[in-house]
């Protein structure tokens, strides 16, 4: 086996690559400036070795606490709740969220045999606790497991203190109501906002 | 709408076919096994991308043949269009519409889709309740794509929930907890459609039965399992009330899963009460009621497809039953050579002669 074939196995196994567009990955890398797959290569050995969880939130980051954490402009009393570090780049690129960030690290799953303990569930009650936030705004994905994490994170935070909101479902923007499902509508009914 | 055009290749025992089928009413006269369901079967691939008889495309390449081409030049909306299915043993399965490939089977059914009667329609009303959940399922995925997210979501919620039954750990209570809602909502939502759309099969159910085969009191109720519930939160606390019982079966013994469908004459089942005759018609006539809940839906007529279905009606009902048949622009109709199909074709009637994978057309009825 080649280094070339080592590098085409090794890109396949990547999300969403296949083989095919993992040879055209290696081509092209083999035909690259050698600088540019140089800076690439150390990159890549650096990722785990660089980036680690935040001490606080959990995002990914290269300091003992991320960015975000230590930000004194940012707002400490709400906290946004994701699945998944890269949520947070979502939510940051609407400009509308100014609070701090708590990740799961993955969602309830019995067939996944992921369960509470497996989630960031406790180092959020700490904070709650310890941090005097205020509100815990749920952001965890419509989808069955991720209902079912943010019913739980509803029950646990229950006893505190805390206000606990999800973010809304509904219409998406720039959609007819006439080609909505019922589920979604049904949702968008239950959430709706008053327009005075 | 309608099919104009259709050429098949290596599909089951049609090695080559090429014909126009520019007619309302098209008839396949034949004896059995020598292509006629597979002409329909080919039609409904066009409509669908997929059979009503196999779940494996392979099944449709001919004997001794690696790869089989199905193409038709359908009508609809006053458009027209050539749909291409392609299926290879390795290459596996290939659909374009005017040569461009498509990925979505859905953008095929909106444009035309076809409603099949067929032998094994028999099995809605003596077969077991899933075969009725699936009628009322696929009919309200067919015309409302949205359905299908939402019974997807309801099984994956229920397969949550009974690992975490049978893993039966005490742990486990708050994540069943948990769940159940998220069932009882995704379940609710199934419930509240099969309930609409049951109401309208009925009245349609009611109405063919009494005037095709004189049954006065032929109906179909819908027998939801959470009986009780009147909403998704009485759904998540009968749910909740039934664990116990749950947790001892390690499964979910209540939610739309094990809805029924009760078909009855009079006070009875129709399955112990009717005769071979009145069950067929019976089965004929859902598919009348799917057919109608279509056009009502999209404002546009199927094709019909009838497999052999007219053979166990009497006379009688025979005709009763042609003259109920669902609007339609086109309807195919398959019959042995001993039937007499002459007095149901009219002036317009395409008379095909189907003999060992070949379709002859034929104008006097006698040479078939």
């Amino acid at each position: 086996m080649t280094s070339l074939d080592r590098v085409i196995t090794a890109l396949a196994k990547l999300p969403g690559l296949g083989r095919k567009s993992a040879a055209r990955l290696a081509y092209y890398l083999l035909r690259a400036d050698l600088s540019y797959v140089r800076a690439l290569a150390a990159d890549l050995a650096a990722l785990r070795e660089c980036i680690r969880p935040c001490a606080i939130c959990g995002a990914y980051t290269e300091a003992e606490r991320c960015d975000i954490c230590v930000d004194p402009s940012r707002d400490p009393d709400r906290v946004c709740v994701v699945e998944q570090p890269q949520d947070i780049a979502t939510i940051e690129a609407t400009g509308e969220f100014r609070g701090r960030y708590h990740v799961l690290m993955g969602v309830l799953s019995p067939l996944e045999g992921i369960g509470p303990e497996d989630l960031r569930i406790d180092r959020l009650l700490r904070r709650v606790r310890e941090e005097g936030i205020r509100e815990v705004i749920v952001a965890t994905n419509a989808t069955v497991e991720g209902e079912a994490t943010a019913l739980l994170l509803a029950k646990q935070l229950k006893d505190l203190e805390v206000a606990v909101s999800q973010l809304a479902h509904g219409l998406p923007v720039g959609s007819d109501l006439e080609y909505s499902d019922r589920l979604t509508v049904s949702r968008a009914l239950r959430g709706r906002v008053r327009l005075d | 709408m309608a099919l104009l055009a259709l050429r098949l290749t290596d599909f089951r025992n049609i090695a080559s076919l090429r014909i126009e089928v520019d007619g309302r009413d098209v008839f396949l006269i034949g004896d059995n096994g020598q292509g006629k369901t597979n002409f329909l079967e080919a039609v409904y691939l066009l409509c669908y991308g997929a059979s009503f008889r196999t779940r494996n495309d392979r099944d449709l390449i001919a004997n001794g043949s690696s790869e089989a081409a199905v193409w038709g030049r359908l009508a609809a909306g006053g458009e027209e269009r050539g749909v291409g299915v392609g299926l290879g043993r390795s290459a596996g399965k290939r659909i374009a519409i005017d040569g461009k490939r498509i990925r979505d089977r859905a953008a095929l059914i909106e444009f035309a889709p076809a409603i099949a009667f067929t032998h094994e329609d028999l099995r809605f009303i003596d077969g077991d309740p899933e075969r009725r959940r699936s009628l009322f399922d696929h009919t309200l995925s067919l015309f409302n794509p949205s359905f299908i997210g939402v019974l997807r979501r309801y099984r994956r919620a229920l397969r949550a929930r009974n690992a975490l039954l049978r893993a039966g750990d005490d742990r486990n209570a708050g994540m069943v907890d948990v769940y159940e809602p998220v069932l009882a909502a995704a379940g609710w939502e199934i419930r509240t459609r099969r309930s609409d759309l049951c109401a309208e099969f009925a009245a349609v159910f009611a109405d063919l039965c009494d005037r095709i085969g004189g049954l006065s009191d032929a109906n179909i109720e819908y027998r939801p399992s959470w009986r009780e519930a009147a909403s998704a939160d009485d759904a998540a606390a009968e749910l909740r009330g039934r664990r116990e019982r749950d947790l001892a079966a390690g499964t979910t013994t209540s939610g739309p899963h094990r809805d029924d469908f009760r078909i009855t004459l009079g006070q009875a089942r129709f399955s112990a009460q009717g005769s071979t005759g009145q069950k067929r018609l019976a089965s004929l006539v859902l598919r009348v009621a799917q057919a109608e809940f279509f056009e009502r839906t999209t404002g546009r007529r199927p094709i019909l497809l009838l497999d052999d279905v007219l053979l166990e009606l009497d006379a009688g009902k025979r005709e009763q039953f042609l003259r109920h048949l669902p609007s339609y622009d086109q309807a195919f109709f398959t019959f042995l050579p001993d039937e007499p199909y002459q007095r149901y074709g009219g002036a317009g009637t395409i008379n095909l002669a189907v003999s060992g994978g070949a379709f002859t057309p034929c104008t006097a009825p006698a040479t078939c």
